[in-house]
């Protein structure tokens, strides 16, 4: 089974492992599961070593330290709050805080989300290679592509449309992330090799479609 | 009493409702921050500035995640802190065979002549000291993904706000850090 598959079953393996999915859930993880001894391995090295860690004791210096360390916190607050109260000092931020620097704060606001807004609408196929390189695992921009491109094919909700013209520059600048190692997207099936069950864990990721 | 209830009194200038909040949350606090930098007098100076900065922001504190996780956040920060002034274990990749780190946790764990001892085997003093220090050569992102779920318990949403990254990512992380251990177990024991 290629690894590249692998990635995909990477959270929901965690999430097995912990006994933490619905029966529904499990059919595709473990039909996965019973044809790839990697996962297969992993599933127990995720069982195991989580289990032998517990065994750990935590780390404890002794009853004398926790109180010492206590009674100091304890003076340090004590010091604080003859000076200031947390909601004394959070009347003076909010005091401080002032209507002309309300409407300064709110126009930069403004302005930081319409260069957001302008960036996310940058056609993809101008996006730099760096940017599909992203080494962020699953990161927020991710994320948001990987919707979008479910969005554009599927954008009912219903099933996915691989004649969709755009499909091509899609899949060359999605930044995967984790769930592809490199922009080459080396191993990398074609979408119509992937599995409904593998398309359904996509779609479960970026929140498209369940 | 629940944290809210706490840090609504602490706010009101109830000192010991903040009191109870450090009561509640030290352990738990120092045994994150121990994990992440291994030095006893370090996680104590962690944990108090850690303690004090949420008093100070108390006001500050929005809700939007839970204390626990605000607390986890702010911890973190003074752990990234720390990391960023000492310079090291930040550039480990995933594929990278830590070799001078694992003899070093080999020999510090009782091993002789470059061999694991007779007695290092699961359960032993020395196979936890090694485990220890294993966890310790982490990156730190999966360190903290990994301690915060094994030994503080968090739900990967929580460890997710904590760190600052989606819990698809935390989990993908926490995998990580769970293999490549598994793969450096592994070499020692060969």
């Amino acid at each position: 089974m290629s690894r590249w598959r692998c990635r995909l079953y990477r959270t929901r393996l965690v999430d097995y492992s912990e006994g933490r999915l619905s029966s529904a859930e499990k059919q595709p993880v473990e039909r996965h599961l019973a044809r790839c001894p990697e996962c297969t391995e992993d599933l127990l090295v995720l069982r195991e070593i989580p289990a032998t860690l517990r065994m750990l004791a935590a780390p404890d210096p002794g009853e004398a330290f926790w109180l010492h360390q206590r009674q100091e916190i304890a003076r340090a607050v004590r010091q604080l709050s003859e000076q200031d109260s947390p909601a004394q000092a959070r009347w003076r931020l909010t005091g401080a805080f002032s209507w002309p620097w309300r409407a300064a704060f709110a126009a930069a606001a403004i302005a930081v989300t319409l260069t957001l807004y302008h960036f996310a609408r940058v056609p993809l196929a101008s996006r730099t290679r760096s940017d599909s390189t992203a080494p962020a695992a699953l990161d927020n921009g991710a994320l948001v592509m990987l919707h979008e491109y479910t969005q554009t094919l599927a954008p009912d909700g219903g099933e996915l449309d691989f004649d969709h013209p755009d499909q091509e520059a899609w899949l060359a600048a999605l930044p995967f992330g984790d769930l592809v190692s490199s922009s080459s997207l080396p191993g990398a099936p074609e979408p119509a090799q992937l599995e409904d069950s593998e398309w359904e864990t996509i779609g479960v990721l970026v929140g498209g479609f369940a | 009493m629940d944290d809210t209830r706490l840090i609504r009194g602490a706010l009101a200038g109830r000192r010991e409702d903040f009191d109870v909040l450090v009561e509640r949350y030290q352990k738990p606090l120092y045994a994150f921050v121990y994990r992440s930098v291994r030095d006893h007098a370090e996680t104590a100076d962690i944990v108090q500035m850690t303690f004090i900065q949420t008093y100070t922001h108390l006001g500050q504190f929005a809700g939007r995640s839970s204390f626990r996780t605000w607390l986890y956040q702010i911890a973190l920060n003074q752990v990234r802190a720390a990391h960023r002034g000492r310079q090291r274990h930040e550039h480990v990749t995933l594929d990278e065979v830590p070799e001078a780190h694992l003899h070093e946790a080999r020999m510090a764990a009782g091993a002789h002549g470059g061999r694991p001892a007779a007695d290092s085997g699961p359960g032993s003093s020395g196979w936890i000291e090694l485990l220890e220090r294993l966890i310790a050569h982490l990156p730190l992102r999966q360190r903290s993904v990994l301690t915060l779920r094994i030994f503080n318990d968090l739900p990967f949403r929580d460890i997710a706000q904590t760190i600052g990254i989606s819990e698809n990512s935390a989990k993908v992380n926490y995998h990580h850090a769970v293999t490549r251990l598994r793969q450096w177990i592994r070499r020692e024991e060969s």
